[in-house]
């Protein structure tokens, strides 16, 4: 544990100040939308109905959602803006709640003393009624932060960057004390936030003004250092960048944002697009972990500027196509369609496909005789493995329907360990990854695919129409077009999941192959 | 005169009549009470003359000042109010409450806190051991204190009690009123008493508006009251108390003889 918790402690000022400059901005939005709107409901039942149904709403709906929706809602912005927003709607709903029900909660006659001896109504707000709800408000206020600080870690699939990012990472490379990491700083995180609030109110109601103060100065001196050591962080970055623009490789003072889904071949890959372009000079930053939909919406919008996508994916999610073409024909189309709908440049494909594949155990193929997916039909209680995407695509509809196997038991699991599922027998047939290095080390067979129900995915590099504009990146990335086959691919994604080494040495596998 | 109440009355939204014609008047140091069953119309009544309600029709005249022409916050500042219960401010120790009228009005700390010791005094609190005292921390007597020493805080020439020794036991109540007619003759402030302990009422008041469904049965002093009961409804009010201090009055007789 010892030499792993190194690499991690690095990375923890970026995350932890991420993780708290989001949060600490939602909460303490959430709190200047929901006081102000919960005074007024206290008062208005007109206004109170409405407003905690629309808050309960927003409540309902599974926090990883709600970001996800808010890329599209914000035309495709990737990162802080609508992490911060989806993270404010979910915390207004227990500051609103409670002050309306902490306002209400007032003794009647007590607000028609503060009436009768002369009190003005701000004043009998402030001087009375706020006082006296102000516990129930502040349970309000500790609900908000813990939920908001364990939310924030589900907002790394969008962009932004928080202690989450430990644990997407973690859990698709299966590096468990990375996942564990991420989960007790966030948690230590929440605890130490609702600690901070519980003092503070304890010594405001003690009139012990120097706890208070103290208490205060705790709940906005380390969030402003951690943010602090976070903009630090950043502008280090910013610096270098600049210092790599003036030598003028061609990449002018921006530096190049090179984006990836959550799995450890998009590591990989996104390392390499990484190394190739600091070796051509320019200053690099990475945006791991974005959600499949979410990175393209992200370089049409030029949030990143270059990540490598799969053709069929595309075909489904972006042209919204239906029954696959030949593999050929599949990327021209894409291609073409991306360039004139969107300006996005596809630069080419990288030499290797990562299909999917229905993948079985070779002694489960050999029991059964199965060859081809149309074998599986009779088998019998089959139950198949996928990642949860698959089973909501139309080629499982296609596969499901024109092999007859509509009887299967859909399991959907994180795919990273669909694997090992079907290694131990948990379940009898995967969706594998057909790059994935566990395929030939579990033994795996892929089932043939006559129909063709299964669309090519050609692994293509993306531009985002700024990064055109910008020919040196195209220049520093050229040669790894055609330079990656399936065996190079499936080698690199071997060291990180079967032989549990860095993504870095994974790159170096693919780096060293790859000519200039 | 202090107080001058004209032909007041008040209408709820939906037409119900609460109180009509309603008049009485309280000078210096003189205290009238409004006495009834609930819902006479007297707590509306009372209510009217610091505008917790609107008065609908009618005068009501504070120092010969018409209050339709005043802020109502401004001259609630000027009125006492004693409520049922207590009504104190459960987050503010006994002397934040008294303090409350004074520093509405803007005094400054030193004489706030002078004027607060001396309240203290005044309802019989050492304010060494009950300053700091929140009001979970006091006997229901010992917070009726305060309420009343909040009333008198500001040096009103008018104080407003709605049942303010309703909720107490006997002895407490005895002690609370004496003390209250003596701190009144010394201040000199008019005094409006809602209750409906009639027993009270002849004990407290110099005079006494009798209530009956949003009107004043009859209106004068104690004696007068009681040498001339007007209506049968009046009768029957006084007689409960008379009936109970006559069958006391004869059981002491009678322990005298057996002793």
């Amino acid at each position: 544990m010892g030499e792993t918790l190194g690499p991690l402690i690095e990375r923890l000022p970026a995350f932890l100040g991420g993780h708290l400059q989001l949060s600490v901005a939602a909460i303490l939005t959430a709190l200047a939308v929901s006081l102000p709107l919960g005074i007024a409901a206290a008062r208005n039942p007109k206004i109170a109905a409405p407003a905690l149904t629309v808050a309960s709403v927003m409540q309902t709906i599974p926090a990883l959602a709600l970001l996800a929706l808010m890329v599209p809602l914000l035309g495709g912005t990737i990162g802080f803006a609508p992490a911060f927003i989806a993270l404010t709607l979910y915390g207004v709903l227990p500051v609103l709640r409670n002050t309306i029900v902490g306002l209400q909660g007032v003794d009647r006659t007590v607000r028609e003393a503060a009436r009768g001896i002369g009190m003005s109504p701000v004043q009998s707000l402030v001087q009375v009624e706020l006082p006296l709800a102000a516990p129930t408000i502040i349970a309000g206020v500790r609900t908000a932060t813990v939920w908001v600080v364990g939310a924030a870690t589900l907002a790394t699939p969008v962009g932004a960057t928080s202690l989450g990012n430990y644990i997407f990472s973690g859990l698709q490379t299966r590096s468990w004390d990375m996942v564990i990491f991420g989960c007790v700083c966030s948690a230590g995180l929440a605890i130490l936030l609702d600690q901070l609030i519980r003092a503070l109110h304890v010594s405001a109601e003690a009139r012990k003004p120097l706890q208070a103060v103290l208490a205060g100065c705790a709940v906005v001196v380390i969030p402003a250092a951690a943010m602090s050591g976070a903009a630090l962080y950043v502008s280090d970055e910013r610096s270098g960048a600049f210092a790599a623009g003036s030598v003028d490789a061609g990449f002018g003072d921006d530096e190049v944002i090179v984006g990836a889904k959550a799995f450890t071949e998009q590591y990989i890959i996104a390392e390499v697009l990484e190394a190739r372009l600091e070796n051509a000079g320019a200053e690099v930053r990475r945006r791991d972990n974005l959600g499949s939909t979410v990175v393209f919406d992200a370089l049409v919008s030029g949030e990143i500027d270059v990540y490598v996508d799969y053709t069929g994916t595309l075909w489904n999610n972006v042209l919204q196509r239906g029954a696959p073409v030949d593999r050929h024909l599949m990327y021209a189309e894409v291609s073409s369609h991306l360039l004139s709908q969107y300006g996005v440049l596809t630069l080419g494909r990288l030499g290797f496909e990562n299909a999917y594949g229905i993948a079985v155990r070779r002694d489960f193929a050999e029991v059964n005789s199965l060859t081809s997916i149309a074998d599986l039909a009779r088998v019998e209680d089959l139950s198949i493995g996928a990642d949860p995407e698959f089973f909501v695509r139309p080629e499982w509809e296609r596969v499901r329907d024109g092999y007859q196997i509509t009887g299967a038991e859909e399991r959907s699991m994180d795919a990273a360990f669909m694997y090992g599922a079907v290694r131990d027998g948990a379940v009898d047939a995967i969706t594998a990854y057909t790059t994935d290095g566990r395929i030939d080390a579990f033994d795996l067979v892929i089932l043939e695919d006559p129909l063709g129900a299964l669309p090519p995915y050609d692994a293509v590099l993306l531009l985002s129409p700024q990064a055109v504009q910008r020919p040196a990146i195209a220049r520093a990335l050229a040669p790894l077009i055609g330079a990656i086959d399936a065996d190079l691919m499936r080698q690199a994604n071997a060291v990180v999941d079967l032989e549990r080494r860095s993504v870095g040495e994974g790159a170096d596998v693919i780096l060293q192959a790859v000519e200039d | 005169m202090i107080l001058q109440v004209d032909q007041l009355a008040k209408r709820f939204p939906g037409g119900v009549k609460a109180v009509a014609d309603v008049s009485f008047t309280a000078g210096a140091g003189e205290l009238v009470a409004l006495v009834g069953e609930s819902g006479c119309g007297k707590t509306t009544t009372l209510k009217c003359i610091n505008r917790l309600h609107e008065p609908s029709a009618g005068r009501v005249l504070i120092e010969d000042e018409d209050i339709q022409g005043l802020d109502p916050v401004a001259q609630r500042r000027r009125i006492g109010w004693v409520m049922q219960g207590d009504g104190l401010f459960p987050h503010m120790s006994a002397a934040a409450n008294i303090a409350v009228g004074p520093r509405l009005l803007g005094w400054e700390a030193g004489r706030i806190a002078a004027r607060v010791d001396e309240l203290l005094e005044l309802v019989r609190l050492d304010p060494a051991i009950y300053r700091d005292r929140l009001p979970r921390q006091l006997s229901g007597g010992q917070r009726q204190r305060i309420g009343v020493a909040r009333a008198l805080a500001a040096g009103p020439h008018l104080v407003l009690m709605d049942e303010p020794f309703g909720a107490l036991d006997p002895i407490t109540r005895d002690g609370l009123r004496a003390d209250f007619s003596e701190l009144q003759a010394r201040l000199k402030f008019a005094a409006v008493m809602v209750t409906h302990d009639m027993a009270e009422a002849l004990l407290m008041a110099d005079r006494i508006a009798v209530m009956e469904a949003g009107r004043i049965l009859q209106y004068d002093t104690p004696s007068a009251l009681l040498a001339a009961p007007a209506g049968e409804t009046v009768a029957r009010m006084l007689e409960s108390p008379l009936r109970e201090a006559e069958r006391v009055g004869a059981l002491k007789a009678g322990a005298a003889q057996n002793g």
